[in-house]
């Protein structure tokens, strides 16, 4: 397989699932659909979100329903076997991420990507290495929070401020315009900053990088050329030696752009 | 042991889908209203 039939791949996973959320969102506001909120019901996190209060109740909460919890154990299942490569691969919202810090690349003055290679373009930028490394601890106080307040709300605690909603609901509130236009924004100039620094259900999957037993490996054929870790959305340094990184999202952009055969290898690890 | 990164795409599926099903099998199924049934209710009903 070629390295960049690889990405296609990727790329057209990533692309249905963008269309799915287009058309869940499309769904509920056809006419004879009333509710409003089941928009959430198709949402894997909205199965952490309602965890809590089921397990203490019995009854999910506001506009989530049991499907949360299948769609989740879905998620759960391939972070058991491949770590966090729901966001890299299924994540309609790390999906649209990717196009627009793409889009960005392209207004900043790249006219072509080049593979492994330092582009001139300004966006999108890197935050500063200190601020990078305790705003990534956010999106796990996040996750924290939301479990907190799940016990004591009726709706889903990100409910309101929810990007997915924002990006593919087409039920705005003043609130979801403000969510969207920051996290359009923020796309543009940080690559992956929500999947970063904000993505709770990121950091729920993280812990299953250093657990999942198919991963990357890296060998003694690797001379730390530097190509993966340009081409690391998720800005990890020194990617042959951090590959079971809980920044990691098992993209594979980095073995797809090794250019030392063996260097890095996809394995199933006893 | 390697994999051909060929059948990564086939591994994310397959693995979702699978998972998604056995969610389905345990009673976490689509409804219109909150849910009630599920094997988690059984820990519900012991807390």
């Amino acid at each position: 397989m070629s390295a960049s039939s690889l990405t296609k791949s990727r790329r057209a996973i990533q692309w249905v699932g963008v269309v799915g959320g287009f058309l869940i969102g499309l769904r509920h506001i056809m006419p004879g659909e009333s509710g409003g909120g089941a928009f959430d019901s198709f949402c894997p996190f909205g199965g952490i979100e309602t965890l809590l209060p089921y397990l203490t109740t019995g009854h999910t909460l506001k506009t989530t329903n049991l499907l949360n919890f299948s769609l989740l154990l879905g998620v759960l299942g391939v972070a058991l076997v491949t770590g966090r490569a729901f966001c890299g691969w299924m994540c309609p919202l790390g999906t649209v991420q990717d196009f627009l810090a793409a889009w960005g690349r392209r207004l900043s003055g790249e006219r072509h990507h080049i593979r492994g290679k330092t582009s001139k373009a300004r966006l999108p930028l890197r935050l500063p290495t200190l601020a990078d490394k305790y705003l990534r601890y956010a999106k796990y106080l996040i996750l924290l929070l939301i479990l907190a307040a799940s016990l004591y709300t009726v709706y889903p605690p990100l409910h309101e401020f929810c990007p997915v909603r924002a990006v593919f609901s087409f039920k705005m509130t003043p609130l979801l315009w403000s969510v969207l236009i920051a996290f359009l924004v923020t796309s543009i100039f940080v690559e992956r900053a929500w999947c970063k620094y904000l993505c709770p259900l990121g950091a729920a999957l993280a812990i299953f990088n250093k657990i999942s037993p198919v991963r990357l490996t890296s060998s003694n054929t690797c001379n730390n050329c530097g190509r993966c870790d340009i081409e690391c959305s998720m800005g990890i340094q020194d990617v042959p030696n951090n590959l079971t990184d809980t920044e990691c999202i098992r993209c594979l952009e980095c073995l797809d752009t090794c250019a030392r055969d063996g260097s890095l290898e996809l394995k199933v690890l006893k | 042991m390697k994999i051909n990164p060929r059948y990564y795409p086939a591994i994310l599926l397959i693995t979702f889908v699978i998972f998604v099903l056995i969610g389905f099998l345990l009673g976490f199924r689509p409804q219109h209203n909150e849910g009630e049934r599920g094997l988690l209710l059984l820990w519900s009903s012991l807390t």
